[in-house]
């Protein structure tokens, strides 16, 4: 939206924004004549509350969201790359199929937010909160997820390619066909994890908890580092209950989720 | 000495973006600068062959503009100052071709320290800013853009190399202008007091159509910043 307003019709306009007897974003933007999904791409939005909003594919490219409150906002397919959300309230959020490549979400909390299949390819989360998170197939290629708390979350075969996950808690979390090839999980705790047929291709786990961990059928473990990985707690098993890659793809590319067919 | 004809310069926001282009011939020593004050001879020279073209440009979020809902904000000047996140700087070529810098053997060519690395074609970052060469050596465009987290351009970036100018024709130009489209516009609440009991959200929305409504489309009917410099 681009429209020459004229000096005294935005007065009016401003007037009546002002006010305003509420605080919705919708409604305000709709006193200006702005579309809340179009129009707010690129704008200074630092502490706004988006709270329950409804905001599938919006575009919020470049947007700087820093401490914004955005609790259980429904942001499915949203475009959220490049923006600022260092610090965001995202708990309970729908970001399935979201884009978020590059954005900042350092210090957010992303909490038993909905991120599968979503695009977070070269995204920051350092220090990030993401417990109980579904992260089903996600794209964490690139990431940088150092000291992000991921207990019990649910990354069934997410692309953490040349993620950093340096002492990050993964304590809990579903880890099962991940690929971790060139990852950095060293200091990580991987407590109680489920690592079946996770690739795990030149991943670095020097001084790793992996106490309990469940790992078989991983990609990239030769012997040697197999007993290395026992010794530090790992326990191997056949799992041949575990889907492969190709079937996890296949399933996120219906549009399934994990709860729905395992 | 060649003649040495003198840019025009016209900063319709200098508080914002303003720039200045440097010529320098590549085999006959130093043709000028744009703002040099070097035009006094009137003996025209063998036209150079080659020009190398250098930038400097100073980005701010300076800029004040009286905008409408500004006293109803407290604001007690009616004015709000802004700056813009993004922008494009297109070169017209008049008469002559360029070769762009980034190439093979290119050196970073920025005098003041800041530019991190350079090569080829690839984005270039400079502190608090980066730079994205687009376009051809038919129509150079560079983007400029705010580094992540950083709110607006701010800044300036010293004798930054483009490229060099190639004369076809004795009579030869090129035009520099600058563009930012109203969505990158950023007002600078800092600079401002706006009363403390407006609502966040109704400020975020507010500053959006300053921006797209108001501001944008004044900013848009023109370039930010042109330089036109002509050898003839």
């Amino acid at each position: 939206m681009s429209d020459l307003a004229s000096f005294d019709e935005l007065e009016v306009a401003i007037a009546q924004v002002l006010s305003a007897d509420m605080a919705s974003f919708f409604e305000l933007s709709a006193l200006l004549g702005l579309d809340p999904l179009r129009d707010f791409a690129g704008a200074n939005l630092q502490e706004i509350d988006l709270s329950l909003g409804s905001l599938s594919q919006a575009n919020f490219a470049g947007a700087d969201l820093f401490r914004a409150k955005l609790l259980r906002a429904k942001l499915f397919r949203a475009n959220l790359s490049d923006a600022n959300l260092c610090r965001a309230n995202l708990s309970g959020a729908n970001l399935s199929g979201a884009m978020l490549s590059r954005a900042m979400l350092n210090g957010a909390n992303l909490s038993g937010a909905n991120l599968s299949g979503a695009n977070l390819k070269n995204a920051t989360l350092i220090s990030a909160r993401l417990a109980h998170a579904d992260l089903v197939s996600a794209n964490l290629n690139g990431a940088t997820l150092i000291s992000a708390n991921l207990v019990s979350a649910n990354l069934l075969g997410a692309n953490l390619l040349g993620a950093e996950l340096i002492s990050a808690n993964l304590v809990s979390a579903n880890l099962v066909s991940v690929n971790l090839s060139n990852a950095d999980l060293s200091g990580a705790d991987l407590s109680n994890v489920t690592l079946g047929g996770a690739d795990l291709s030149n991943a670095n786990l020097r001084g790793a908890i992996l106490k309990h961990a469940r790992l078989g059928n991983n990609v990239g473990l030769t012997e040697h580092r197999t007993s290395e990985l026992a010794r530090q707690g790992a326990i191997f098993e056949d799992c041949p209950g575990l889907p492969s890659h190709d079937a996890v793809k296949t399933k996120a590319l219906n549009g399934e989720t994990y709860a729905e067919w395992r | 000495m060649p003649h040495l004809p003198m840019p025009d310069i016209q900063n319709a926001f200098p508080d914002c973006v303003a720039m200045k282009l440097h010529f320098k011939a590549v085999e006959t020593g130093e043709l000028g600068s744009s703002l040099a004050e070097d035009a006094n001879s009137n003996s025209k020279a063998c036209p150079p062959t080659e020009i190398d073209l250098s930038l400097t440009i100073n980005f701010s979020g300076q800029h004040e503009m009286v905008v409408p809902g500004a006293q109803l904000l407290g604001i007690a000047n009616g004015k709000v100052a802004f700056g813009v996140r993004r922008g494009r700087l297109q070169l017209v070529l008049q008469g002559c071709r360029m070769l762009l810098e980034g190439g093979a053997a290119s050196e970073p060519s920025v005098s003041n320290g800041l530019e991190l690395g350079r090569s080829s074609m690839e984005k270039i970052s400079f502190d608090g800013l980066c730079v994205q060469p687009a376009g051809s050596e038919a129509t150079p465009t560079w983007i400029f853009e705010a580094s992540r987290g950083r709110p607006i351009l701010e800044g300036v970036v010293r004798r930054f190399k483009l490229g060099a100018l190639q004369p076809n024709a004795s009579d030869f130009g090129v035009k520099a202008e600058f563009w930012a489209l109203g969505e990158d516009i950023r007002l600078t609440w800092e600079q401002m007091n706006p009363a403390p009991n407006v609502h966040r959200n109704q400020l975020a929305v507010l500053e959006r159509a300053l921006a797209l409504q108001y501001i944008g489309p004044r900013c848009e009917a023109g370039p930010f910043s042109v330089v036109s410099w002509r050898y003839e």
